[in-house]
Parts: structure tokens; sequence; C-alpha cells
């Protein structure tokens, strides 16, 4: 029998098929939503046609009036959880809302006033002053326009009824910038000048005024237009190359939809995935383990056969339809607890993160992680209750089982956790997939595809490794 | 005959979870036959027709329906075109006689006849409101009221009951009848899904033993099936669905990638086939499970192949869980029961094998 060969070996051997495996799996995604994008096209085009955005006078608005900014209030709120969660002080919130008390419960749904004006900075978002990107420009901008502005937190902001002052004039090309086409598409749909300009050729320096009305081209986007945005009116051989390359350096076009960068809707979205996944990865452990453990040691037959099947059964258990009826057990009032046993913040945003709001972190997340961890905890138990009699080197066997369980499981777990974001509500990858997939938009679906298939060709690489490196221990 | 029935005993012994599984999936395979066909299917193993169902309970919803189409046309319409607006086949459905209406539902009828009016005009024209022949006949709408007297549908989340015997879902339809119905999508693809996949990772793990000793033709193979594998099966699914007319064969090759690559490793490790059979029966069992769950899933999101799913049945109950858990807890049962029953079975004939061969 000839020697093992050496571990370093083995490793590169591994690499390099996780390489290849990577080209392969970005390859395919290239030939998926790259090379055949017609749908995506025709859809994004039947889109913009559905909302009547082929060619849209718009008015060039020199002002608007203020309006008070609201929030509604989520399930379970009081006048102080909303404070907390929105970062504001209640006694603030008290102040703008004196028919409500600190700790009234809300009814779902309830106009809560944040703040008795709106802020500069969103008014310029909103009003095409600026970019979303820009919108501390913007209110420097409008402040500078509006100096009677009242300054909260370092933020200008205008009271409820109060006249904006947005522009007195703007040029053609500032206006297009703000529309996000260029100065070109603005002209080309203007062929006849504007109202104040009339018969004469706009340029990208003439300024337009309050009043006056311009056809913006939002769907300058013709499929052409689209095609080329997209690079797809290139050669194939250079497309794929950019693409590949694109890969590597983490680059991906812009979003087709939201005004973002694909590579930020993926980095929004990631760490939502990623704790969700870990946090159900934990409880099966926590659950499967000594459970599975405890097994081992059982020498009364059919008590072992109740569990395995009682296992089984967990195992096929699908997770999207336990998390409604877990849901359905917490937040039913009265069914089991007078109260409901929590309230759960689907309107926090800061609950996404666990490092922002740890209380609402586990508010939200537990419950699709305990039924996305049920199921897992199954497996770990079948894993490690099949170990066999505890041997001398159970560690190891009971190690090496866990591994093989969890590359059968990670792309199951995935792909069904995928699913739970949607049916919860938790804005993860999987929902910016399945959201964005409808919405026709390949560079994000493209970005979130990619990093998926990438995480997963190094996990399966750690894990067998892993897998490899326990057997030649356990061999020596 | 005799040795055949003992070893069967005594494998139904060793691993009655497997037997309870053959059990169930046998029982689930019966009524997905016995649901092909039109009404309740050719067996009656459903109840009703999974289509017509909720317009028998619901009186309402036909009078609501033929509100509607008459709302906005002038009154003089001639009975021809009222009789045209009134009889289109959404407003006012068929009952099946074998379902003994309900007194109320013949009380309702009986009413509609002695109303007159708009009826009577309607009966005196070519197109006569109940027909009682061949057994079926059709529900007249109360035409005349423009607001619906009884906005709450009648059917809509009955309680399980012995007329229901899984209750009704918001539509009115009979769920025990509609999860027969769909039973044949998860039973189709998770056999094929799982077939294809280990099938064809089998004839790859032994096509990478056959090579002899060449590890680098064996690195393209082991590469080319990591790529199809780094994709969890349900992105791979979501992202060629958009561009695929999608059927069940679709759903079952785009699942199958999921298993081939485990397939192809224990058909590559294994010594011979013999050896590898155990192994595979299990990953069979396995993939089944997967299979039935993600395709349960995609349509969970709404990528459905069929309109009637396990998985949408499942995704429309979610939102009356706390007032109607039925609604979507049998669905979920009916689906948690066919993948354990594929699990165990696979699990149980693994372990018979194995002890066999040992």
């Amino acid at each position: 029998m000839p020697p093992p060969p050496r571990m370093r070996w083995i490793v590169a051997h591994r690499l390099l098929i996780a390489l290849i495996s990577l080209w392969v799996a970005v390859s395919l995604v290239f030939l998926i939503v790259a090379v055949a994008p017609g749908d995506f096209i025709t859809q994004r085009l039947a889109n913009l046609e559905n909302q009547g955005a082929a060619l849209s006078p718009t008015e060039i608005v020199g002002s608007v009036i203020a309006r008070r900014t609201t929030v509604r209030a989520p399930l379970d709120a009081t006048l102080r959880s909303i404070a907390a969660e929105q970062g504001v002080s209640l006694d603030r919130l008290l102040e703008y809302n004196p028919e409500r008390g600190a700790d009234e419960r809300l009814a779902a749904g309830t106009h809560i006033v944040a703040l008795p004006g709106q802020r500069l900075s969103e008014i310029a978002v909103v009003e095409r002053v600026v970019l979303p990107e820009d919108a501390e420009r913007g209110a420097e901008l409008l402040h500078e326009r509006n100096p009677d502005a009242r300054v909260l937190d370092g933020e200008p902001w205008m009271p409820d009824g109060a006249e904006v002052v947005l522009r007195e004039s703007v040029s053609v090309a500032e206006f297009a910038r703000a529309h996000r086409i260029t100065a070109a598409d603005l002209l080309e749909a203007n062929p006849g000048g504007s109202p104040t300009n009339p018969d004469s050729a706009l340029s990208a320096d003439t300024l337009l005024y309050p009043g006056d009305w311009i056809v913006v081209p939002l769907a300058a986007v013709t499929e052409a237009s689209l095609r080329h945005r997209l690079g797809l009116d290139r050669s194939l051989g250079a497309q794929y190359g950019d693409f590949l390359w694109g890969v590597l350096r983490f680059e991906y076009a812009d979003s087709f939809q939201a005004q973002q960068s694909a590579l930020s809707a993926v980095a929004t979205a990631l760490p939502r995935t990623v704790q969700l996944n870990l946090y159900a990865v934990i409880l099966a452990a926590i659950i499967g383990l000594p459970l599975g453990l405890a097994a081992l040691r059982l020498t009364n037959g059919r008590v072992a056969s109740a569990l395995q099947g009682a296992a089984a059964l967990l195992y096929a258990t699908p997770s999207f339809w336990l998390v409604s009826f877990l849901i359905g057990i917490v937040v039913a009032r009265g069914f089991f607890f007078e109260d409901g046993l929590w309230s759960i913040p689907l309107t926090n945003r800061a609950a996404y993160s666990i490092t922002q709001s740890p209380s609402g972190f586990f508010a939200l997340y537990s419950l699709p992680a305990l039924a996305a961890g049920l199921p897992l905890a199954a497996a770990v138990f079948t894993a490690v209750a099949s170990t066999g009699a505890l041997q001398e080197r159970a560690s190891r066997a009971v190690a090496h089982r866990l591994l093989s369980a969890l590359r059968v499981q990670l792309p199951l777990l995935i792909s069904l956790n995928f699913v739970l974001e949607l049916a919860f509500g938790i804005p993860g990858l999987g929902w910016f997939l399945i959201q964005r997939v409808y919405q026709a938009d390949p560079p994000v679906v493209t970005a979130i595809v990619c990093v998926t298939v990438l995480f997963c060709v190094f996990a399966y690489f750690a894990i067998d490794t892993a897998r490899v490196w326990l057997d030649r221990e356990a061999q020596a | 005959m005799s040795g055949l029935r003992t070893g069967a005993l005594r494998a139904i012994r060793a691993q009655p979870l497997a037997a309870l599984g053959l059990l169930i999936l046998l029982a689930w395979s019966v009524a997905a036959l016995g649901a092909i066909g039109g009404g309740a299917g050719w067996m009656r193993i459903a109840r009703y027709d999974p289509t017509a169902v909720f317009k028998i309970a619901n009186p309402a919803f036909a009078e609501a329906r033929a509100a509607d189409a008459l709302e906005g046309q002038p009154t003089d319409l001639s009975d021809d075109e009222l009789s045209a607006l009134l009889t289109e086949p959404e407003i006012y459905g068929e009952i099946d006689a074998e379902l003994d209406a309900t007194d109320d539902l013949l009380k309702h009828i009986e009413g509609l006849i002695d109303d007159g009016g708009l009826v009577e005009r309607l009966t005196e024209g070519r197109q006569p409101l109940l027909e009682m022949d061949d057994g079926r006949f059709a529900l007249a709408p109360q035409p005349i009221t423009a607001v619906n007297p009884r906005p709450q549908i009648t059917g809509s989340f009955q309680r399980p009951s012995w007329r229901h015997w899984f209750g009704t879902n918001r539509a009115g339809n009979d769920i025990y009848t509609r999860i027969v119905d769909a039973a044949w999508g998860p039973l189709m693809i998770g056999f094929l899904a799982a077939l294809f996949g280990v099938a064809a990772g089998l004839a790859l793990g032994r096509l990478q033993r056959i090579v002899p000793r060449a590890e680098w033709c064996n690195i393209p193979i082991s590469g080319l099936l990591g790529g199809l594998y780094a994709f969890p099966p349900l992105v791979l699914l979501l992202i060629f669905l958009v561009y695929v007319e999608y059927g069940q064969i679709w759903f079952a090759l785009l699942l199958a990638p999921f298993a081939l690559v485990p397939a192809a490793r224990i058909a590559r490790e294994a010594d011979s086939l013999r050896a590898a059979a155990a192994p595979l029966l299990g990953l069979f069992g396995a993939m089944m499970v997967a299979a039935v769950l993600l395709n349960a899933g995609a349509a969970f999101l709404g990528f459905g192949i069929a309109e009637n799913t396990w998985g949408a049945m499942i995704a429309e109950g979610r939102q009356y869980v706390v007032e109607s858990p039925w609604a979507s807890l049998f669905p979920g049962l009916a689906l948690t029961s066919v993948a354990f029953a594929a699990y165990a079975l696979g699990r149980g004939l693994q372990r018979l094998v194995e002890h066999e061969q040992s």
C-alpha cells in the first residue's frame, strides 16, 4: 500500500478543485444571467411602459410646503419603545404627541409625530434636488436657500406648513444628473426647447426656471440602451472577461432598480442572512448535540428507535411551515398567554443587526432561527447518534459525522432560509434575490448569486479539508 | 412464497420506521393516482372537484359576483344581453348533486325562483337557471342587489367537520380535496429529482473510478461537479426559472445536482457497486426529502408549476394561522408526512442492506 500523500498536497489538490468549481459556477452565472438576460430586459421595458414613464413631462418645482414627519407604530409599541427604536429622546416624542402617555399601548399602525416638520435632507432627495447618496449636501444646499430653517441634532428642518425654497433655477445638466440621466438624453427628448425657451435649442448650460416644463426620458431606456448600459452590446468574449475580472475584484454593475450599487445591496443584506444561518446552526448544535451524545449511551432499543423516529419526523418538517405556527403561538393573545408572549418588532430596522439592538435581534430572529434550527438539530442528532457504540476515539468520530452532516445540510439550510427570510420579512440575501428576480435586476441578482456561490465553495473546501485531516489523525 | 413472507416480516420488525414510510408513500401514491381525472378523481378519493367546491358553499359569492357584473350596466338590457352577462361560468358554478346540498342552499335557490323579476326574465330566455338532469344543476345568482347583503363569504374558513374533514380555506375550498388533488406533484418531483441525481452521480462516480490512476483527469470532473453543487439548490432554481417555461421535469432536473455530487462521491469511494448500494439508498431518501421540501419552498414563494400545490396552500393559510390554523396545518402535515416517509424508507433500506451485507 503506498504511503498516503502529504497533507499539503491534499490541500493543494482540493484548493485546485475548489477554484475550478468556482470558475465553473461563476461561468454558469454568466451564462444564465448575463448572456441570456432577454427576459430581464423585456420585463424591465414592460415595467417602464406600465409606469407610463416612457416620456414624462416634468415641472420644474421652485418650492414646496414642508409636512410633519410621522412614523407608524409597530405592534405593541409605546412612545417609550418607539423612542428607543428610532433613537430619539422620549421627552421630544411626548412633546410632539401631547395626547399620548409614555407607556400608553398604541394600536399598531397609529401615526406618531416624530418631528413636527420635515428634514431638509429628505426634501432634497424627494424633490430631486440631489441624488439620494448626496442627501447631506442636499441638506446644506437647502439650508443656504432657506436660512430660517430650524436645526435639530445638526440636521436642518422646516416646520409643518412652512414653504421650502428648492431652487431659483436649475441648469439642464444639473437637472439631468438629479434624474440619473445624461444631459444628452434630456436634450434629445426635448428637441423643441422648453416653454420658457421656446423654439430655441437647449444646451447643457441652459437654465430652467420654476414653472417650466421639460420632458424627462425616464425610459431613455430602449432595448438598445439597456443592452449598452449592461455592456451587452460588446462581444461575448469581452463581456465574459470583464465579468470574471469584475467578480474577482468584487465589482458589479449598478443596480437597475434601486439607486445603489449591486454590491452595496449585497453588503446590506449579507449580515442579516449570515446572522440567521449562524443562529440556526448554533441552536441546532445546542439542541442536537447533547441529545445525540445522550442517545449514544442509550442501551434501551425501544427508546432509541423512538428518538430516531422523532428525529426523522422533525428533520422532514418544512421550516417555512413551522415558523408560522411558532409565530402563531407566540403572538396570539389569550391563546396561550394573556398578552401574547412577546411582540415582534417587524418594522424595527435596528433589530436586523445584533450589534445595533441585541434585544430586537433576539425578538426578531429567534423564531425563524428555531424553525430552521430544529430540523437541523434532528440531522445533528441523527449524525451523532449513528456514530455507533462509544469507541476510543469517539470525539473524532463524532466530529467527522458532524462535518459530513453539515456538508449535506448546508445547501438545504441556506435554501430554506432564503424562503424563511421571505416568510418572515427579513430583508437578507434571499429576500433581495427573490425581489430582484421579480423586478428584473440582473446586476443585483448576479452579485447575490456570486457571493453565495463563493461562500459555498469555500465552506465545502474547509469542511472537506477538515474531514481529511481528521481521517489522517485517526490513522496516525 | 412463505420465505418471502417471513423475510418481509423480519424486515418490518427490524426497520419498523421504514415500513411505516413505505406505507405512507403507498397511501399517498394511491391518493395521487385516484385524484386523476375530472371531478373528485376517478377513484373518488378526493371528495369534491377541487376547482368547483367553493361555489357550492357560497351562494353569497355568486350573488356578489352577479352584482359586480351588473354594476354600471344600463337598465334597458335585452334578455339576451342580460343572460350573457349573468350566466358566465365565473358568476355561478355547478353543484355536484351528490353533495347533499344543505337545506340552506336549497332554500336559497327556492328563494331565487320566488323572487321573480330579473331571474324570471332570465328563465324565460333560452338559458334555464336550474338544470337538474345528469345530476348537476347550476346556482342562480340573485342579481337585483347591488350590494352583497352578506359580505362574509359563507364557506370561508369553516372548521374541520364531517362535511369538510380538513376544513375550508379562504375561498371556501375543501382543504382535504385540494391536498389530495395536489399530492401528485411532491411525489413525482421528489422521486424524479432523487432518481436523476443519484443515477447521474452513480454513473459519474464510477466513470471517475474507471479512469485509471489519472488523478488529473478527475480534477476537472470534480471541479465541474463542485461548480454545480456550489449553488444552493433553490438559488439555481430561482434564477433558472426566469428563463424556462417550467414544468415538473425542469424542477426535478434543477434539483438533481444537489443529489448528484454526494452520489458521485459515494460511487467513487466505494470498492464495488454492491458496497455503494446501501449508502446510495440512504442518500436517495435524503435527497427526496430535500427535493420535496425545496419544491414546496419554491411554490411557497410563488414559483409554482400548478395553481394548486401544498407549498402555495401553506403560504395562503399562513396569514390566518391564529384564527384558522387548519388552512396551513393540514397541507404542512401532508408535506411532512411525505418527506418523513421518504427519509425513513431510505434510511431503513440502507440499514437492511448493510445488515444483509455484513
